[in-house]
């Protein structure tokens, strides 16, 4: 990853990363990404319709993902996307941070009681 | 979208659909719509009104994303925290998350807006009626050059003149007057002195102007040829007054100001050229004068019409005074010469004073002086009146203000301690200290600018109040908001965010990383509360010196209430008329007023009715020099006394008691013994315990010396102020006064309100003579209240300011301790777990009153020398009154007790246990 694109990214929200991180799996369509985030965070995560296409429409627009072609649903023909090579580069950068973040954090609270 | 999935055709959720960019519906919108059937169908949306606000509110950010993207000019958009650069360098970006965080606290919101919004308002206010009446200049060309004349000398020292216009006690406790003669002015126009150029203009005060069949009281000025020369004006339409006008065989003309062209004659160009008669003489209209220019007279006088002064007996009903030297009416002003001075000008006008004196009046040696005045801002008597009022209040808005933005700078303090985590986990996550310290920054800046934007509301109401106070001399001051001082105090209020903003910002920003994050107590707090409890001590002081203040001026207010006036006028009605400009005059004149009299009188609902020359405290005045039996005036001084002019139910009218002898009655005729009613002064100075009864006092001299018998001794009636001294003074019938009466003032008193006469007393003196106008009807108690207005307005002003002050300081203590009482909750915890009970806890709180009380004291100690200041506003109090600078500092200290204890109960009320756990 450039260091351009460090710097542009290293403040991402953290739904985007959630959203690729759905993402990484393979492509989805929008109730999917819906589905697939809650049951990625147990349920901490829950987007309504105009929250989904946003996101999406933003991160879209940022080339962290793409439309890639319909899938037949249960109840019609709906729009996938796909995390573009971009957006991967930056969700494992942004987890390798997160995860030694998450460690400190982790290991303190063990020491502390949070009120 | 039916091909896709099942028609999602409700009208609301399309229409929220709308809400998106254009954009992003052209490639996204039948997958929402789908997206929302799915959520339908799973039964996880069951109303179509939370799903259309759902997409209304995205739709909404969605537009809002994409004019940031616009605005910030990043062809790259990027993905961000919500504190983050939202595009590089935003500072929308900031102010958008400022106003969400100012949304997430009301109440610290409320007050810093409102208390700024208060201190901007009252200083915009302030300022606007300063700028007006003080500090701008005459919109002339060098206004800087211009000096006005006045003369002053040892009351007792004046020559036998008849003075018209200005007479104020100067510093040397000398009458300073602000009149000369024309050929006073002739002299000094025509002696070598650093004076350019000078001027001579007098006001009419109001003169009957008929245009075409309709005839109107306007206000007017005489002036002399050079008048417009002098100052550079131009004309705004045909041409301005020349020498050659100011000759007697120059046809009469006359020149009318741009607001009297508009409003009389409708702006239109065919006015010039126009014949008007003025008190009945014929002047033709050859100019307008520019818009924005009314003349050099005084404070709030802006005459409609000026004509020369040759002409001036067509339309004065002194007759001719150019050739008086005892009659001294007119105003002069002059042009200082490049580099010269005023002292230089004043010592060169000295010796034609003298020589004018000795020549016109036969007074050689006189003690009397010229001063020679700055004159940028034309005649200074009425003004200086108001200036120091004024002044004292704007320097009360100005520490209001100081106490808003203390009381800001307080909040924020404390605010940016209890924020100290947020602030700390932003800066642990990357984020700048600069960029963390421009969002507090921008927060503090969007604080002052709406509380700057309420202010100019505030401003408005404000500036409603000041002006009828102002407005006392009857002419319209014109006073429009003026927008250089919204833009300073556009200016101040962002200054004051900015500067106020950054210390708590840096503060805020300089927390060492490791305790905050550890939710540990953070160790700096006590400098930061250090900080608080300064600024706090500031805000005390200064409100306990606007407590001060308000407290003398409202004892002020009280004692000019509660002062004897000699007179009850609650129920009189006043009408002031003068027919002598409707061409009454002799025996004319007087039988108008006999005729209006016996007509007043049977309007129903008059109880009591007469009439004066001056009604009591009015501040209108005549004095005349005079001669009192059995008093032997020592060398060289001068008796005076005030003369007013009354019929024989004057002082039934005003209840005014006979105290010696007898008032007037109806066997006082013109053709009976002249008699005089004297005041109770007039006795005790100059006939001190003697009968005056019977005694005789004489005016003028030669043929027209004329002897009265003092009849009756009435009370004090205060006629001017009502907090000066009383005046000797005498009272003679109108048909007995040499001369006859001039304008004069019926006094109705009515069974219940005064007001309720004005009609029926209108028509009877229009059935009498629909010519002769009335120049005012006012109920009197609304005269007195011109007189007192000044001292009850400021009183008020500083009441309700320095409750501002009061309120907002409590709200600093309150904030302070409160945060303080937050952080202290372990502390707090523990002492109670080792037995500490709730007083205890109490007291540990309520110790912060040390700072309330030091803060006192600084106020005291300061207001003490302060208010010496404010001695000639007061009325009969002593500025360092012990009653009021102990009440004040009572009162403060028992609020602030008040808003200290609330924090100290909730402290008490912790559950230890709880309080432990907390941090």
């Amino acid at each position: 990853m450039s260091p351009t694109e460090t710097k542009n990214h290293s403040n991402l929200k953290q739904i985007d990363f959630l959203v690729l991180a759905v993402l990484q799996k393979g492509p989805l369509h929008g109730y999917g990404i819906v589905q697939r985030l809650e049951e990625l965070t147990e349920g901490a995560v829950a987007l309504r319709p105009g929250d989904v296409y946003r996101v999406l429409y933003r991160m879209q627009r940022a080339n962290l993902l793409a439309p890639s072609g319909d899938v037949e649903t249960e109840t019609g023909r709906r729009a996938n996307y796909a995390i573009t090579p971009l957006g991967q580069r930056i969700l494992s950068s942004q987890a390798e941070i997160l995860a030694g973040v998450a460690a400190k954090v982790l290991a303190t609270e063990g020491h502390d009681h949070v009120g | 979208m039916s091909v896709r999935g099942r028609r999602v055709d409700d009208w609301m959720v399309r229409g929220a659909l709308r809400a998106f960019p254009r954009r992003f519906r052209l490639s996204l919108a039948t997958d929402l719509l789908a997206l929302c059937e799915d959520f339908s169908q799973s039964g996880r949306v069951r109303s179509r009104v939370v799903m259309s606000w759902d997409l209304l509110r995205n739709g909404l950010a969605a537009r809002f994303d994409d004019a940031r993207r616009a605005f910030a000019g990043g062809p790259q958009p990027s993905p961000s925290s919500p504190e983050g650069s939202r595009g590089p360098g935003s500072l929308l970006g900031d102010f958008i998350f400022g106003v969400r965080i100012l949304r997430k606290s009301p109440m610290f919101t409320l007050v810093a807006v409102g208390s700024l919004a208060i201190g901007i308002g009252a200083n915009t206010a302030v300022f606007t009626v300063l700028d007006a009446t003080i500090l701008r200049a005459l919109p002339v060309q060098n206004p800087d050059e211009l000096v006005v004349l006045h003369m002053a000398g040892d009351y007792e020292e004046w020559p036998d003149i008849s003075h018209n216009g200005w007479m104020l006690t100067n510093d040397q406790g000398h009458g300073e007057a602000s009149s000369f003669s024309y050929p006073m002015y002739e002299r000094l126009r025509a002696a070598d002195t650093p004076l350019r150029e000078l001027t001579a203009f007098a006001e009419l005060y109001s003169i009957n102007v008929r245009v075409g069949g309709g005839a109107q009281l306007a206000g007017g000025q005489v002036v002399a040829g050079n008048y417009y020369s002098f100052l550079g004006l131009r004309p705004y339409r045909g041409r301005l007054l020349t020498q050659s006008d100011d000759r007697a065989s120059a046809a009469p003309v006359a020149v009318i100001s741009y607001d009297y062209w508009q409003t009389r004659f409708g702006g239109l160009d065919s006015a010039v050229g126009d014949e008007i008669f003025v008190n009945g003489a014929p002047f033709t209209i050859v100019g307008v004068t520019p818009p924005g220019f009314s003349g050099a007279l005084q404070l709030g006088t802006a005459p409609a019409l000026t004509l020369p002064l040759a002409h001036q007996a067509l339309v004065m009903r002194q007759g001719e005074l150019l050739d008086r030297g005892d009659y001294w009416w007119l105003y002069l002003m002059g042009r200082l010469r490049d580099g010269a001075t005023r002292e230089q000008a004043q010592a060169a006008a000295a010796l034609s004073f003298a020589q004018s004196l000795e020549a016109d009046l036969g007074v050689a040696d006189s003690p009397l002086y010229v001063t020679v005045l700055p004159g940028a801002r034309g005649m200074t008597e009425a003004r200086s009146l108001i200036v120091r009022p004024l002044m004292t209040v704007a320097i009360v808005v100005v520490a209001v203000l100081l106490i808003a933005c203390v009381n800001l700078a307080n909040l924020l303090v404390a605010r940016a301690s209890s924020r100290s985590r947020e602030i700390a986990l932003r800066l642990s996550l990357g984020a700048s200290r600069w960029r963390v310290t421009r969002q507090l920054l921008s927060e503090s800046v969007l604080l002052a600018f709406v509380g700057g934007a309420l202010g100019v509301v505030f401003a408005f109401a404000l500036r409603d109040l000041l002006l009828p106070v102002l407005d006392l001399r009857g002419a319209q001051l014109g006073l429009t908001l003026n927008w250089r001082v919204v833009a300073f105090t556009a200016l101040a209020a962002s200054l004051t965010g900015l500067f106020f903003g950054i210390v708590p910002a840096l503060r805020a920003t300089a927390v060492d990383l490791t305790p905050a994050l550890k939710n540990e107590p953070l160790r700096q707090g006590a400098g930061r509360f250090g900080l608080a409890r300064a600024l706090l001590v500031v805000q005390v002081a200064l409100s306990l010196g606007l407590l001060i203040v308000a407290g003398l001026f409202a004892g002020s207010l009280a004692a000019l209430s509660g002062e004897a006036t000699g007179f009850d006028g609650d129920q009189v009605l006043t009408i002031s008329v003068d027919p002598r400009l409707s061409g009454y005059e002799g025996q004319e004149l007087v039988s108008y007023y006999e005729d209006a009299l016996i007509r007043l009188h049977r309007v129903s609902g008059v109880v009591a009715a007469g009439m004066a020359a001056h009604v009591p405290a009015s501040g209108s005045m005549s004095t005349t020099s005079m001669r009192v039996e059995g008093y032997e005036a020592v060398e060289g001084e001068r008796v005076r006394t005030f003369i007013n002019v009354v019929d024989a139910g004057f002082f039934g009218s005003f209840d005014i008691a006979v105290q010696q002898g007898r008032l007037f009655d109806a066997t006082d005729r013109t053709e009976s013994a002249l008699v005089t009613v004297v005041n109770r002064e007039l006795v005790e100075r100059y006939l001190p315990g003697t009968n005056p009864l019977g005694r005789h006092i004489g005016f003028g001299s030669g043929e027209r010396a004329v002897e009265f018998e003092i009849v009756g001794v009435v009370d004090d009636v205060k006629y001017q102020n009502l907090g000066d001294d009383p005046l000797a003074a005498v009272h003679v019938l109108y048909d007995q006064v040499p001369g006859g009466p001039g304008r004069q003032t019926f006094t109705l008193r009515a069974a219940g309100r005064p007001e309720d006469l004005a009609a029926g007393a209108r028509a009877a003196l229009q059935d009498l003579d629909s010519d002769v106008s009335i120049q005012r009807i006012a109920a009197h108690r609304d005269v007195l209240r011109g007189n007192v207005a000044v001292a009850r307005t400021f009183a008020q002003l500083s009441i309700g300011l320095s409750a501002v002050a009061l309120l907002l300081s409590c709200i600093g203590l309150y904030g302070i301790l409160s945060y303080s009482v937050a952080h202290r909750t372990r502390e707090i915890g523990v002492r109670m777990a080792l037995g500490a009970c709730a007083g205890d806890v109490i007291g540990l709180v309520m110790r912060e009153m040390r700072t309330v009380v030091v803060g006192g004291g600084f106020g005291l100690l300061i207001s003490y020398f302060a208010v010496r200041g404010l001695e000639s506003q007061l009325y009969g109090l002593d500025p360092t009154e012990p009653r009021i600078m102990a009440g004040a500092a009572v009162l403060l200290l028992a609020v602030a007790a008040l808003a200290a204890f609330l924090p100290a109960r909730r402290a008490a009320a912790l559950d230890p246990v709880e309080a432990l756990r907390s941090e």
